[in-house]
């Protein structure tokens, strides 16, 4: 029930974000559905007991594979499918435990949520680097 | 062309370049597309050279002396992204030779008058908002509130950010006036969840557009450009965690 409740909502942060960003509405269904994805791609992996960063690293790159499908389908660029759909990885929640921590004055527990962000962070940013220089040299290849 | 109206395209030439970057395209894709149009009207060498803060073009056109202009911009990147579709849309056709000089003129300054969006912005913001209150599991009153805070952040945006020193100060007080609004509401109403209320709206701060193109410009190999959208990432993320510890520290201080 849990996961039901965060796959909806993921998906509709998603679409609030499609309209922050504002991207064209055909996009904005597509872009539920990628937010969705990634958080269930997410989900599968920590639950068996992948680290955390491995976890954002692999979900990353399936939505940004995702992206790069979509982008060629509609003949667009790929940002606006891949920020959007990777909004639900974002660490926001372990960036404001890591502040609450360091207002408590707990440091130690500051600590690990915000080394935990800034690997989120990074795992993010690998995944969508491996899959983008996947998908270009396939490009490369084709021609 | 003569020679006039060679430095007047140019400041077309800029103007497309710089509404690309001010809707979030990343640097290698506003480079190209200017070179490429610059190439489609006929010229012999074109130089361009983009960096988040500024442009640089030199045109050569045949038989002339090269023309350079230069644009500073301020703006580090906006987030519209039907604009930026629109002007792709329109550099293709300039590409495939079909439009002049004037009509381009005309088209562009028809996409950069296209109306401000705030309502679907603050649609997006209290859907954000309230949506990732409920998915780091808040209950439907943590949505709610969320959700206002959400709106909330839209009036700053709306109304504090143009008259805030720049990004980072505007990021600050934003986090802390919403952070201190939401420690009040949770502690007059304790069936609240204030740590899911806040991820919320923490959400909606967060760089994450510009860490995106970041990285991507790493990958297309702009390093400066890069470099300085991280800097200014991580300076805003930066921000946003002081803003929001701040706005705790007090509220759990004085009451």
């Amino acid at each position: 029930m849990n996961v039901i409740i965060q796959l909806l909502t993921g998906a509709a942060g998603s679409v609030g974000f499609g309209l922050i960003f504002h991207i064209n509405k055909r996009y904005l269904p597509v872009a539920a559905v990628g937010g969705a994805l990634g958080w269930l791609a997410y989900l599968l992996l920590s639950h068996h007991g992948n680290h955390i960063f491995v976890s954002m690293l692999v979900a990353s790159f399936c939505v940004a594979i995702y992206a790069e499908i979509l982008a060629r389908l509609y003949g667009a660029p790929s940002t606006p499918f891949f920020v959007t759909s990777a909004i639900p990885l974002i660490p926001g929640s372990t960036l404001y435990y890591c502040m609450s921590a360091l207002a408590e004055g707990n440091t130690e527990l500051a600590e690990k949520y915000g080394s935990q962000t800034f690997l989120c962070a990074l795992g993010i940013a690998g995944g969508m680097a491996i899959a983008w220089c996947i998908c270009d040299l396939t490009r490369k290849m084709k021609r | 062309m003569d020679s006039r109206s060679d430095s007047g395209f140019l400041n077309i030439l800029i103007q497309i370049g710089e509404a690309l970057q001010n809707s979030g395209a990343e640097i290698y894709r506003v480079e190209d597309t200017l070179n490429r149009i610059g190439y489609a009207y006929g010229a012999e060498e074109m130089n361009v050279f983009v960096i988040t803060s500024s442009i640089i073009i030199t045109m050569k056109m045949p038989g002339k002396e090269p023309l350079t202009q230069t644009r500073r911009l301020k703006k580090s990147g906006g987030n519209d992204f039907v604009k930026l579709e629109e002007l792709n849309e329109l550099s293709r056709q300039i590409c495939s030779g079909r439009i002049s000089v004037e009509e381009f003129e005309q088209q562009l300054d028809q996409i950069l008058s296209t109306a401000t969006r705030g309502k679907m912005l603050l649609l997006g913001n209290v859907l954000a908002a309230a949506s990732f209150a409920v998915f780091y599991g808040g209950s439907i009153w943590d949505f709610l509130i969320a959700g206002l805070m959400g709106a909330v952040i839209w009036l700053l945006e709306t109304y504090m950010e143009p008259i805030c020193l720049n990004s980072v100060a505007y990021q600050i007080a934003a986090s802390f006036l919403s952070g201190v609004g939401i420690c009040v509401v949770s502690r007059i109403f304790p069936i609240l969840h204030m740590d899911k209320i806040m991820i919320g709206d923490i959400m909606l701060l967060i760089p994450g557009l510009m860490f995106t193109n970041a990285i991507r410009d790493v990958l297309l190999g702009d390093t400066i450009s890069a470099s300085m959208r991280l800097i200014e990432a991580l300076l805003l993320a930066a921000a946003l965690a002081l803003g929001f510890f701040a706005a705790i520290w007090l509220v759990r201080g004085i009451w």
